[in-house]
């Protein structure tokens, strides 16, 4: 089944007179439980791409449909529960709460929702990533992959169906790396989660089970190989 | 009068105060209910069935129904998981049953071929002897996929040093490297993981037997180990003859052999029980490789337990 797919998908900035087409006719199909890569140099449109996707950016025209809901239709609340319910986001510069220890930032999505966190669902997902000592430090005494691994947690700590990772491992060496992505895919596989990650680098996309290449706004690479499949 | 107007006025806003606080109480109880109803949900995904009072109350009446589809799953799932476990039992009793014949057969074969025979029988003993060791090579590949069966690899995982792992897979090969002068090299470690001896070690002699397999004569197979925080990654690499850039997602799946290598014998079943072994205690695999100059096969280990 397809979870995540976009119909058409257009994006335009109007920088004065020229048009500038960041998105040109996108159509994405994504399977429950896998882990996709999009591949493309920056400007390629590949963040904004995941920025529709997540519903943090409004297309030009197109659909964004996530797991049968047309995301694009939604009101700006909708959107929003939608969002913290659903999806988890990691970003390249990890976006910790400087003044909340480890724990807090990891359980700030759920008491977002007003629901009281599920402990030993997260005590199960601290220890996965390797977090137990460091639980009640504070994100500025963690290094680059710790706090990376902090900010999985925290995308994780909703159970959403979806984790969408924005150059995850930009700011960390090849090593620390590795291993982070190593983390994303094994928990991924442990509670089922569908990943998209963007990358730039073809050595990270390869831990992916499946590769798009994006060029100038358009897909031209790679297998989107379940478009005929379904609908 | 005026004191009436003041009566009424006092009376009203007593009463909207008490209504207003009666709603307040009603929304809190309500979000209680609501809250308690979603912990009770998230229980019944999990598949938990949980204790119920037998009273009157709407809560033990929910919880009840809510026991009931949980079981009512639970039993569909248990059918289905008879009904496998009975034609799994079937394929490991027929491949086990069929070896000892087969082994008798090679052994009856290899005796004849020792006798003082003319040329046409020594030949077509020598047929009998080829024919059963192809048999016997097919059985064995038969019990290895029945293992691949989901259910079958049942993994312990404890803590043990990579190390030795490492030795016991390189046993498993030695003859066969051995036989075409490839050099197995061994890189020294002293690292932890959390694995299940013996299905890793199945796994990784899977793999170590690809790589003496399609790795000419006189070449190198270097076993290294590299630690990262939270995985361990043996990585196994070979100057053999390579995978293709698109089947290198392909070689993991079932069955699946690549049509350069039809001459080898196998079935496609090594790589998908590694990755099976490997993804169920917590890691994973990589393959990286290009063709006519080798393979890099690196298998993550987590390091603590998961």
């Amino acid at each position: 089944m397809n979870i995540l797919t976009t119909q058409n998908l257009k994006k335009q900035y109007d920088m004065g007179e020229i048009q500038v087409k960041a998105l040109d006719g996108i159509n994405l199909f994504v399977r429950e439980g896998e882990f996709l890569a999009i591949v493309g140099t920056s400007g390629s449109g590949k963040s904004t791409l995941l920025h529709m996707l997540g519903g943090l950016d409004v297309p030009t025209s197109g659909k964004v449909v996530v797991d049968g809901k047309d995301i694009s239709k939604m009101t700006k609340d909708e959107l929003t529960i939608f969002r913290r319910r659903k999806i988890g986001f990691v970003f390249q510069n990890y976006n910790l709460l400087p003044l909340m220890n480890v724990y807090e930032n990891i359980v700030l999505p759920i008491k977002l929702d007003g629901i009281r966190p599920d402990r030993d669902y997260v005590e199960q997902i601290i220890t996965l990533l390797g977090l137990k000592e460091k639980k009640y430090a504070m994100p500025d005494q963690l290094s680059g992959g710790q706090q990376q691994r902090v900010a999985l947690a925290r995308a994780l700590a909703t159970k959403p169906a979806i984790i969408l990772a924005d150059e995850p491992t930009g700011n960390l060496d090849s090593r620390t790396s590795q291993d982070v992505l190593g983390l994303m895919k094994t928990t991924g596989q442990r509670f089922g989660q569908t990943i998209v990650m963007i990358t730039h680098n073809d050595e990270i996309a390869q831990m992916a089970g499946r590769i798009i290449r994006l060029e100038d706004g358009k897909i031209c690479g790679g297998e989107n190989r379940y478009a005929e499949s379904e609908e | 009068m005026d004191r009436y107007i003041v009566l009424v006025a006092v009376i009203l806003v007593g009463c909207v105060v008490v209504c207003l606080f009666l709603k307040r109480y009603y929304q809190k109880r309500m979000e209680a209910v609501y809250q308690a109803m979603l912990q009770k949900l998230d229980k019944a995904i999990g598949g938990e069935v949980q204790d119920t009072v037998y009273d009157e109350s709407m809560e033990a009446a929910v919880v009840e129904r809510l026991n009931r589809v949980v079981q009512i799953s639970g039993m569909n799932q248990g059918k289905a998981e008879q009904e496998r476990d009975i034609i799994k039992s079937l394929i490991s009793d027929i491949s086990h049953q069929v070896r000892t014949p087969v082994t008798n057969i090679m052994l009856y074969a290899g005796l004849l071929q020792e006798q003082d025979l003319d040329s046409d029988s020594m030949r077509l003993a020598d047929k009998i002897q080829k024919q059963s060791d192809k048999l016997d090579f097919f059985m064995k590949e038969l019990v290895k996929s029945s293992y691949a069966e989901q259910e079958m690899i049942s993994i312990h995982p404890e803590k043990i040093s990579v190390e030795e792992i490492l030795n016991t897979a390189c046993q498993m090969v030695e003859l066969a490297a051995v036989k075409k002068k490839i050099n197995i090299v061994l890189e020294e470690s002293g690292t932890l993981c959390f694995a299940d001896k013996k299905w890793t070690t199945e796994a990784l002699g899977n793999v170590l037997d690809n790589a003496v397999k399609y790795s000419p004569e006189n070449s190198k197979v270097t076993v290294g180990v590299i630690p990262y925080e939270s995985f361990v990654c043996i990585q196994v690499k070979d100057q053999g003859i390579g995978i293709r850039e698109e089947e290198q997602g392909m070689v993991f799946e079932r069955f699946y052999r690549s049509k350069d290598v039809s001459g080898e014998p196998g079935f496609g079943i090594g790589l998908y029980l590694a990755r099976e072994v490997f993804s169920k205690q917590g890691g994973y695999v990589k393959i990286k490789s290009e063709i006519g100059k080798g393979t890099i096969v690196q298998l993550y280990l987590s390091c603590y337990e998961v």
